[in-house]
């Protein structure tokens, strides 16, 4: 083989071979860009599933309190309100003060158990919590706390107030109600406050207590059903943020996004 | 050497001397494959420096024993660059095996086909054909791995671009060098121009990617 013919085809060869890697290089390229559309839409529609799982979750909860709610309204407390009714007429028949004095006290014991399972239906029943303004519902429930277990609370509102669409407003209440009655059966709490910070972005929620607190490490691992709802809306809502620390109480703060 | 040829050497080795000084510069920034190029690079820039001067004092023999022991250890690096490429850790052994390997590789054709005395194309043509394979198969694994997001960020398929390109183009050269080498005209000219080309594009690819270099890029293991 003569110089000048190698030469020829070592130049042809490399030529080649330089289209060859190019067009590697470009198939490579344009496969990665569809496998990266590809997995992204994979999460997307991942995302849109557990989104709509956790909807139903939470739509079959509501369901379920909205049945306790009627059971308790219709049922319960209709018979204790007939119970209370009978026992007032019976004790006005009654001359023996002594037990007259103790049917008394029954009829009142039942009367504040009735006005407790009242307040109870009124919580449970998601309808009810939608039709009213946010700042209500929750003074609502402060105050039937404050009544029922002898628990200081306190509710400050401060920026200009609006109200979020009914949907959110009931997951808010819950995530509220859920903190609350942590601080009251965990934390032991007798004191608690709650402040909603209306800004034009979103809604921020804080809900402190004076309660024993806990280790969120152990926490985080072993989340309970009600610490698991509240992550669960919350993440739906914006975000939550926990902070607490043994004997020093704890802090939830929630982020509502309402523009969205 | 003809002043046509000596320029085109200067060119060559600005753009290597260009590589290493980039890759020297970031070095400490660098993670163990590429510090391994930083390393071939000052290899590289001092080989060839000494190959031209005794081109000069027309010592072809010095030069080709040059070669000769400057290709076993670039090839143990860039196996090294590969190795740390795709298995970040544990890869003593793999290390030691590739050192071997390439020793053997080296001395089998100086005792038996290329002598000292010779340009040693049986070596470097073995050498492009260990790593097109081992580019090409680089790219596929890169293509199977979902951890990279970016791939036109990522500089491991970068340098695998790259020497695909250098050691696709060179295979043919080191099978014809000879014969070229022989002759003269303007065939003769272009082929070796073409070879100078593709030689600074290479050079000037690698400063890049290492300049551009950024650990974030990487996986956690590949770190």
């Amino acid at each position: 083989m003569k110089s000048a013919e190698a030469a020829i085809i070592y130049t042809i060869g490399t030529l080649a071979f330089l289209v060859f890697v190019t067009f590697l290089v470009l198939i490579v390229i344009e496969y990665r860009k569809r496998q990266l559309r590809h997995i992204t839409e994979q999460l997307q529609l991942k995302h849109q599933y557990q989104s709509e799982l956790l909807q139903t979750e939470l739509e079959v909860q509501e369901q379920s309190f909205k049945y306790l709610s009627e059971e308790i309204h219709d049922n319960i407390a209709q018979t204790l309100s007939l119970a209370k009714i009978r026992m007032y007429k019976l004790s006005e028949k009654i001359a023996d003060s002594q037990l007259k004095e103790n049917l008394e006290i029954s009829t009142e014991l039942v009367g504040n158990a009735l006005n407790d399972l009242r307040n109870l239906s009124h919580i449970l029943n998601g309808g009810l919590i939608a039709k009213l303004l946010l700042k209500e519902s929750i003074e609502k429930e402060l105050n039937y706390i404050s009544d029922a277990k002898e628990i200081h609370t306190q509710l400050t509102v401060t920026g200009c107030v609006y109200e979020p669409d009914p949907e959110k407003k009931l997951m808010i209440f819950r995530i509220i109600q859920e903190a609350v009655n942590n601080a009251i059966k965990h934390g032991l709490a007798n004191e608690i406050n709650i402040t909603l910070n209306y800004q034009p972005a979103g809604l921020n929620i804080k809900i402190e207590d004076n309660g024993t607190g806990f280790d969120l490490n152990n926490i985080e691992n072993n989340k309970g059903l009600g610490l698991h709802n509240m992550h669960v809306r919350a993440k739906m809502l914006g975000g939550i943020h926990i902070q607490s620390e043994k004997d020093k109480g704890t802090v939830v703060t929630l982020n509502v996004n309402t523009n969205e | 050497m003809s002043p046509y040829y000596r320029i085109l050497f200067i060119l060559c080795y600005l753009s290597i001397l260009t590589a290493t000084i980039t890759a020297i510069a970031c070095y400490k920034r660098l993670n163990n494959a590429f510090r391994v190029i930083a390393l071939l690079l000052l290899l590289t820039s001092v080989s060839e420096l000494v190959c031209f001067v005794a081109v000069c004092y027309e010592r072809y023999v010095l030069r080709y024993t040059i070669y000769h022991f400057y290709s076993i250890i670039q090839a143990f690096l860039i196996s090294s660059y590969f190795i740390y490429a795709i298995k970040p850790l544990y890869n003593r052994k793999l290390l030691l095996a590739a050192a071997l390997c390439w020793v053997t590789v080296g001395s089998v054709n100086i005792l038996f086909f290329q002598p000292l005395k010779e340009l040693n194309t049986n070596m470097l043509m073995v050498e492009s054909l260990v790593f097109i394979t081992i580019s090409l198969y680089f790219i596929y694994i890169t293509l199977k791995n979902n951890v990279v997001q970016n791939i036109f960020r990522y500089p491991y398929f970068w340098m695998a671009v790259i020497w695909l390109v250098t050691w696709s183009t060179s295979i043919s050269f080191w099978a014809f060098v000879k014969i070229i080498y022989k002759g003269q005209g303007d065939f003769i000219k272009i082929a070796i121009t073409v070879q100078a080309i593709i030689e600074i594009l290479s050079y000037l690819g690698i400063a890049a990617t290492v300049y551009l270099f950024n650990k974030q890029m990487l996986n956690n293991e590949e770190r």
